[in-house]
């Protein structure tokens, strides 16, 4: 490399391109450095570090209100519209002759396929509160994955209710609407992103499940332990800051577009 | 139109401003056209959001430069407008022409005072 290079290179520390690679993707903070330097040849080391600061902020602000808005969307909103449906429809139990239109002959299929069906949406539901919020500010309204996201939010919010025609029916159409996402060539990598980042949100609340267990049921010492909320807190973080990992990765990997080579020029 | 391929207006400018350039438009010279042209000095974080967000979209795409020092031994990215971008911006500007059509506001008259 020659010297002139290499002498202009270190006046723009490693970790600047390093921290923009971050928020956008190697080659385009490589780019975007570039022509700052370039601009900075006339304006100054200041104004540099001014764009930069500037330009780092434009492109990754996103990220962390998305995160810091899901980690709302989870703690506050979930508990809020899981409970509000619920206390309005819990006694509506009118729909009973439904029922003997979907299962007329073996109930016994309805019982099982219920139960399968209820785990499902239980799991999906909370995850669905994390994720929405997250992709809805990270990628936009207009993204499928976001569009996505909020048809299942929508599909799975009566799992709340005691009632059990519309907890039942919002089971059979969670499981349906997730089968058509992945049989459509447009929505499979969208449902394929969404359920990754689903995962660690999952184990999140099954961790939560276990911890209400133990400190109902363990033994003295292991209580002590378990019960000390920090823990939970920061194994519940953890998953969320993976779930976001996950899902900004897969996305990068599955639904950016391909590389300029592929498309026409005009 | 497909919403996915509405251009906003600093969408078309950037866009503009690209096919001005032709083959010698990449972040440094888009800036600088853009304020030549409009007297806007737009932020650069601003127009790095919009060229990746249309490249995202297939308006544009960007072709690598071989790195020079005074960019730190950085290669230039090039933008090329795609096919789709062309289409976008003929299908935006063409509404804005039917909409002028009949208003003669780019009369000089206008800017001299006469109907301000």
């Amino acid at each position: 490399m020659p010297e002139s290079i290499s002498s202009a290179r270190t006046s723009s520390p490693a970790i600047a391109e390093w921290l923009l690679a971050r928020v956008t993707d190697p080659t385009r903070a490589a780019a975007i450095l570039g022509d700052l330097v370039e601009i900075s040849a006339k304006r100054g080391q200041l104004w540099f570090w001014m764009a930069y600061a500037r330009t780092l902020a434009t492109l990754g602000w996103r990220t962390p209100v998305a995160f810091l808005c899901a980690i709302v969307g989870t703690r506050f909103i979930f508990g809020v519209v899981s409970w509000l449906p619920m206390l309005w429809l819990m006694h509506h139990r009118r729909y009973a002759w439904i029922y003997a239109a979907l299962y007329p002959q073996n109930p016994q299929i309805h019982r099982h396929f219920s139960i399968f069906t209820w785990i499902l949406c239980r799991l999906m539901a909370p995850a669905l509160f994390f994720a929405l919020p997250f992709v809805l500010i990270r990628f936009g309204r207009r993204n499928r994955l976001t569009q996505l996201a909020c048809a299942l939010l929508l599909i799975t919010l009566p799992i709340y209710i005691l009632s059990p025609l519309p907890r039942d029916l919002s089971n059979i159409f969670c499981v349906l609407a997730i089968a058509v996402a992945l049989l459509l060539p447009l929505w499979r990598r969208p449902m394929i992103v969404l359920a990754a980042t689903c995962i660690p949100v999952v184990a999140s609340e099954s961790f939560f499940l276990l911890w209400m267990a133990l400190v109902f049921h363990a033994p003295v010492p292991l209580l002590y332990f378990f019960r000390h909320h920090a823990i939970f807190e920061i194994y519940e973080m953890t998953c969320f800051a993976l779930a976001a990992i996950v899902c900004l990765y897969l996305y990068r990997w599955l639904l950016q577009r391909p590389p300029a080579s592929d498309r026409t020029i005009a | 139109m497909n919403p996915e391929r509405t251009l906003g207006e600093f969408e078309q400018i950037v866009l503009l401003a690209v096919l001005r350039l032709g083959d010698q438009a990449y972040g440094v010279t888009i800036l600088d056209e853009i304020a030549a042209k409009t007297g806007r000095n737009p932020a650069p974080g601003a127009l790095y959001t919009t060229l990746h967000r249309m490249e995202d979209k297939g308006l544009v795409t960007f072709r690598d430069g071989s790195p020079t020092p005074e960019r730190g031994g950085r290669a230039k990215r090039f933008v090329v407008v795609t096919r789709e971008g062309r289409n976008a911006l003929a299908s935006a500007q063409s509404a804005y022409q039917s909409l002028l059509q009949g208003l003669d506001l780019l009369d000089a008259k206008i800017f001299g005072g006469a109907y301000a």
